[in-house]
């Protein structure tokens, strides 16, 4: 599905060296990784906001390396959730569909699963609480039918109540409907509750790639057993 | 028994004392005045700290002193002690009573246009100073409305020197007519110009790190720092009849660039240009370029980024600049004098009639141009709201670029 081949990219002072990946369909792959491994900035070059300086990038199949990102068709929902505040709630929503052919009944059922129909009725983005907000930029990624989804810290800054209820979405979206996703974090609880595939992502490279399971019992390096703290590294 | 023993004090200090330096009218007032002033004084003895009462009197004194002994107006001082024992006890008129009498003694011929901006600086101060219970903003504030003071006093004093007549006279007439329409319509053009071609620009010096980027950056403020009439030079020298480039225009397009419209509109953009792109950049700093990233996940390309996330974000900044702008290209006229001295513009008008007729002739015009720059720019900066209300909704963070 998502193939990347011994990517580079600098940024400023830091690079991110030889990724090398590989996630099948339907995984719900996720990436872990400490605070500044890298791990948004490897989000943004699948995504098509960098290019890397080289290395290649393949969507099913597809190189895809040096597409703009409006050509890659992947949903990303960023770490802040970037509604648009000067356009309302369904306009948000609907954003993308300018640009996709989407059938109606993907759409509704896309509505009917984030349960996010009564939104539409209120108009300003600015007055959504976190849970919500983060539902509508969801549903703005997800209604152009995308190949793949990137998530970058999607629970991040969530209450317990709708960290909840986000989490049971994302994983009825792989479960139900065969989505593919690319999780980053670095919370293991939230690792452990979704995970098929993992990877652990250290200063710009693979510290190790398995189950999850595998790098939690397992860790290979000492990088990795740091990074997986008391709990599990040691 | 008090009171009435008070009264006939001072009626035996009246009859003694003042009868040799006043009129029977003028002393009758004041001891009016200096009744209300102790019978005041009296029961504000007996309420108040003893350190209050004391400033209560040597207010007095320094009224008495500064306008019945060196300013000799008995009838004035009688109506300060009124004011002035009336409104000890009332803290917040207090210092507007002050302003006032500071005003009328020691700027006698400007005491309304002093008393409305003092009073107004003092009001700002003391709001500022009632938010933040700081007085180091306070003072900061203080030091800001100087300069402010120093702009504004000398439009509004100016503003009032002219009678309604006189303007209205010079309105109907046609020579000042046809330069005022001039004026606004080069500077509507040039705004115009500039907004085509500046804000592609600010966008790009934004969003786009590149080599030589802050040699652009400050170039662009070139024409703030070149005198008004080199800039005037330098574009007769590049677009005069005698250049190549002038000659060459001339001779193809039949447009001759001094002394025509063309040229008017152009030292128009030379000078107006920064003002405009400086407000642009700043209002597409103020979005946020993740934004934009999204869009574009979504499947919208970057002009169309551009024009649907960026854009309709920055407006109320960008429109800001317009005003600026056009604001600018209105008041020129330094480089004006040196390209296009005609077809005149309402600036070299004025500047013209200033040279020919004096002060008195040209006032009037001068007088104007300032209500109608003023008229416009209120009516803009309303607009301009009504704008980014409904481009950006009430809440938004994003809507304080500009």
């Amino acid at each position: 599905m998502l193939k990347l081949d011994k990517l580079f990219r600098s940024w400023k002072t830091f690079a991110l060296k030889d990724i090398s990946l590989e996630i099948k369909k339907a995984e719900y792959f996720v990436l872990l990784g400490p605070c500044g491994a890298g791990k948004t900035l490897l989000l943004n070059c699948i995504a098509g906001i960098h290019w890397p300086d080289s290395g290649r990038i393949f969507i099913n199949g597809q190189e895809v390396t040096y597409l703009f990102p409006e050509k890659r068709k992947i949903g990303y929902l960023f770490q802040k959730n970037l509604l648009f505040p000067h356009l309302s709630i369904k306009e948000n929503i609907y954003y993308g569909l300018k640009y996709h052919q989407i059938d109606e009944d993907y759409i509704k059922q896309i509505f009917k699963l984030l349960d996010i129909n009564e939104l539409f009725l209120r108009r300003d983005t600015s007055n959504l609480s976190g849970g919500e907000a983060q539902k509508v930029s969801l549903a703005r990624c997800l209604v152009i039918k995308p190949s793949l989804l990137l998530l970058d810290e999607p629970l991040h800054s969530l209450d317990p109540a709708s960290r909840e209820n986000v989490l049971m979405i994302l994983r009825s979206l792989n479960k139900k409907m065969g989505l593919t996703l690319l999780h980053v974090t670095h919370d293991l609880e939230e690792a452990k509750h979704l995970a098929d595939g993992a990877a652990v992502l250290i200063d710009g490279t693979i510290g190790q790639r398995g189950t999850l399971e595998d790098i939690l019992n397992h860790p290979v390096n000492l990088e990795v057993r740091q990074f997986l703290g008391n709990k599990y590294g040691y | 028994m008090i009171y009435l023993l008070l009264t006939l004090l001072i009626l035996i200090f009246h009859l003694s004392f003042f009868m040799n330096y006043l009129d029977l009218g003028a002393n009758a007032v004041l001891f009016a005045a200096n009744i209300l002033f102790a019978f005041h004084g009296f029961s504000l003895y007996k309420k108040t700290t003893f350190h209050k009462f004391t400033l209560y009197l040597l207010g007095y004194l320094l009224l008495f002193i500064f306008i019945f002994f060196l300013g000799k107006s008995s009838l004035l001082f009688a109506l300060f002690i009124i004011l002035y024992s009336g409104i000890f006890s009332v803290a917040q008129l207090f210092p507007y009573l002050i302003i006032l009498i500071v005003s009328i003694v020691f700027l006698t011929p400007y005491w309304l246009q002093s008393f409305i901006l003092f009073g107004l600086a003092y009001a700002s101060v003391s709001e500022v100073y009632k938010k933040t219970h700081s007085r180091f903003l306070a003072l900061f504030f203080t030091l800001g409305f100087i300069i402010l003071f120093f702009t504004i006093f000398p439009i509004i004093y100016f503003s009032f020197q002219s009678s309604p007549q006189t303007l209205l006279l010079t309105l109907q007439n046609s020579e000042f007519q046809r330069a005022l329409a001039n004026s606004l319509i080069t500077s509507f053009i040039s705004t115009l110009v500039v907004l085509v071609l500046g804000v592609p620009l600010a966008y790009v010096i934004t969003r786009v790190d590149f080599r030589g980027k802050k040699i652009i950056d400050n170039l662009i403020d070139l024409p703030i720092l070149i005198p008004q009439t080199v800039a005037g030079m330098a574009l007769l020298v590049l677009l005069g009849p005698k250049s190549p480039l002038g000659e060459f225009i001339y001779k193809n397009c039949k447009i001759a660039f001094a002394g025509g419209y063309l040229g008017i509109i152009a030292a128009q953009i030379f000078v107006s240009s920064p003002f405009l792109i400086r407000s642009a950049m700043d209002a597409f700093a103020g979005v946020d370029p993740q934004l934009e990233d999204a869009s574009r996940t979504l499947g919208a390309g970057s002009f169309i980024t551009f024009w649907r996330i960026a854009l309709p974000l920055a407006s109320g900044g960008i429109f800001n600049g317009c005003i600026l702008s056009w604001a600018r290209a209105l008041s020129e006229a330094g480089s004006l004098m040196v390209v296009a001295y005609r077809p005149m513009t309402v600036s070299i008008y004025i500047y013209d009639q200033f040279i020919q007729y004096g002060l008195g002739e040209s006032q009037p015009a001068a007088i104007l141009l300032v209500i109608n720059c003023l008229w416009a720019f209120v009516v803009l900066r309303w607009f301009r709201y009504q704008i980014a209300k409904q481009i950006i909704r009430k809440g938004i963070k994003y809507a304080e670029t500009g």
